[in-house]
């Protein structure tokens, strides 16, 4: 009567039934549970993947584009800046090039007198809307044309509010359309401008500055030919390092930078700290997990050790015991994980709905499929080490100790 | 079939050694229907328990079919248990999750055959047990003497070649514990297989090829002697 000992197929067998048949209210608690901690796993990664997207996309829409270009050590401006405007037209793979010259103003409100230190942006319009997108955020008013002169674009947190107790930083205090301020230059030239258009980019920075045209600074500042930074664009972000060494090739000896080497000092020590975070609730969640899937699974099988006895006895073996209990814990676990993913899902719907507010801009949050990739992972090795842990160890009694219960 | 020498077992109640067997030697032979029968606490059901490998010795030698199976590891004797052996207990034992074919199937799934052939081998024994009528009921939905046939079916579905039962009528009617013993006769007379059961209760004797008595952890050969069923 020798046989072919009936494998992991009988785990299975037991396993399922015992799923179907077994107690409802334990198995849809312990799946809450699973997928609640498979939400804590992810929600702060998601709320950092939401933020740090909206971070880059502010650097690059209005601030950087995708490569900036300074001028070189020791170096306040980049000269001979028209021909290189153009050089960098012609390099295959951008689609837009801009000149910036910045210089330090005052800017006062001549209907109430208040006055803001910033810095004045000068760019050719045209050339902007190809590497920026300030066109497409005036909120009132028009943009700035080629030939403006007299005119100025101002961002709306700068433009403020007439009553001071909604303004979120400092303002010219209502600032409208059509208004006129008068800009101070740092060569002791002080000009009335028209305000033509004002803009909303929801980043605080952003909003807070303001623009001319570069034939309207080059009258006053003399700048003609140079720039301070030089905003490229190209297909997307992420070639962004390859554009760069593209320019590099082309000979341009002034200082080429990604976005990101732009702008990774000032929200990598936040995005670092909250990682931290973020790595610290996946350990407790973990161990909460592991906690509760040992809970559920040592009552379970110390309920049900007389029946492990019993299976012991009519000759199942005991790994094919324990694989059962570890096939129900895996059902579990999938059906936990799958909730979780389906709730994550459900809040990234709402929070979309109902937007976070960040100084940057309403935030999305993003589910990062890789982190929940590894969190599925983990959560897994976790059930499964705290379900094996008590059924090894009832499976290990004496066959007539089990068998008393 | 069964020879079993110089058996003991000594169990630990925190310092004190309690000997429920001291030393039993006995033989029984392929095709008995052989019944264990003795006072309370006397040792039987330790002595089928040995027998039926769900205890260890503490010294001696069990040899089933010419396997010395008081040396088996774990790993082996649950393989001849599954192989060789049929168990019913007094308290039927039976998956509270499974149906009744497939609580009696069970041990023909281990053995690896097709599920299908393992419930037509748990059908036909259910049949002659006449529970064909109970096939997907849950144990829970039976009453005590249909589970103890259930039970008896599983032992039986690999017609092992030898049948252990402890005390399977103990919590049955006369009626019901009347159909039980009837069903291991016609096993034990049809199938030829060999059937060893404990019981205390004097009018199953009638039924039993042999009768081993126990007491005090050694066999009581005084009463077998007087009972005129002596195993020796």
């Amino acid at each position: 009567m020798e046989n072919n000992h009936g494998g992991y197929g009988v785990s299975l067998y037991l396993a399922v039934r015992a799923i179907r048949r077994g107690n409802r209210s334990t198995l849809a608690l312990t799946i809450l549970i699973i997928a609640l901690v498979m939400v804590l796993m992810n929600f702060l990664g998601m709320i950092i993947s939401g933020v740090v997207t909206l971070y880059n996309d502010q650097m690059i829409d209005y601030q950087y584009g995708h490569v900036a270009i300074e001028p070189r050590d020791k170096e306040i401006v980049i000269t001979d800046a028209d021909a290189l405007v153009k050089r960098l037209k012609q390099i295959p793979g951008i689609s837009g090039v801009s000149a910036h010259t910045s210089t330090a103003v005052t800017i006062t409100n001549i209907r109430n007198g208040k006055f803001q230190s910033k810095s004045l942006t000068a760019f050719n319009p045209e050339d902007e809307q190809s590497v920026t997108k300030y066109p497409m955020v005036i909120t009132d008013g028009d943009y700035l044309s080629k030939g403006d002169t007299g005119q100025i674009l101002i961002g709306t947190l700068l433009a403020g509010n007439e009553d001071e107790s909604q303004d979120k930083l400092p303002s010219l205090g209502g600032v409208k359309v059509g208004d006129r301020v008068e800009v101070a230059y740092s060569n002791g030239v002080v000009k009335t401008y028209r305000v033509k258009g004002i803009y909303e980019s929801l980043g605080a920075l952003i909003d807070s500055s303001a623009f001319v045209t570069r034939n309207e600074m080059d009258s006053i500042m003399h700048s003609e030919d140079t720039a301070t930074e030089i905003l490229v664009r190209g297909a997307s972000a992420d070639e962004a390092p390859a554009l760069k060494y593209t320019i590099m090739s082309y000979g341009v000896e002034d200082k080429v930078k990604t976005w990101n080497e732009k702008g990774k000092g000032i929200l990598g020590d936040a995005i670092s700290s909250l990682n931290l975070v973020k790595n610290i609730m996946t350990f407790v969640s973990l161990i909460v997990a592991s906690v509760v899937v040992f809970i559920v699974t040592y009552i379970n099988i110390i309920n049900r050790k007389k029946q492990i006895g019993i299976l012991k006895a009519i000759g199942i073996r005991k790994q094919i015991i324990v694989g059962s209990y570890l096939i129900q814990v895996l059902f579990q676990c999938t059906c936990g994980i799958v909730t979780g993913i389906l709730m994550l899902n459900g809040i990234r719907f709402i929070l979309t709905i109902q937007k976070i507010r960040f100084p940057m801009g309403n935030l999305t949050p993003e589910i990062e499929y890789g982190s929940v990739l590894v969190s599925i992972i983990l959560l897994c090795l976790v059930s499964l080490l705290s379900a094996y842990v008590p059924a090894r160890q009832v499976t290990n009694e004496e066959i007539l100790d089990a068998m008393r219960g | 079939m069964i020879e079993v020498t110089d058996l003991k077992k000594i169990y630990l109640l925190g310092e004190v050694e309690v000997a429920a067997l001291r030393g039993v030697s006995l033989s029984i032979h392929k095709g008995e229907f052989v019944g264990i029968m003795g006072p309370s606490g006397s040792g039987k059901s330790t002595l089928l328990h040995q027998l039926g490998l769900l205890d260890t010795p503490s010294s001696g030698k069990i040899l089933i079919s010419g396997t010395d199976v008081s040396r088996l590891d774990d790993e082996a004797r649950t393989r001849f248990r599954l192989l060789h052996l049929g168990y019913v207990f007094q308290d039927y034992a039976l998956v509270s999750e499974l149906t009744v074919k497939e609580n009696v199937a069970i041990p023909a799934i281990m053995q690896g055959r097709p599920l299908d052939e393992c419930y037509m081998a748990a059908t036909a024994v259910l049949e002659k047990v006449s529970l064909l009528k109970r096939l997907d009921h849950l144990v829970y939905e039976l009453s005590g003497g249909e589970q103890q046939r259930v039970s008896i079916a599983r032992a039986l579905v690999n017609r092992p070649a030898i049948v252990f039962a402890d005390e399977p009528c103990a919590n049955l009617d006369t009626e019901n514990s009347r159909t039980v013993l009837e069903l291991f006769r016609a096993v034990n007379r049809d199938l030829g297989q060999t059937v060893v059961m404990v019981s205390h209760e004097p009018w199953h004797m009638e039924y039993f090829d042999r009768i081993i008595f126990i007491r005090d952890g050694l066999l009581d050969t005084e009463r077998m002697e007087r009972e005129g069923k002596q195993s020796r």
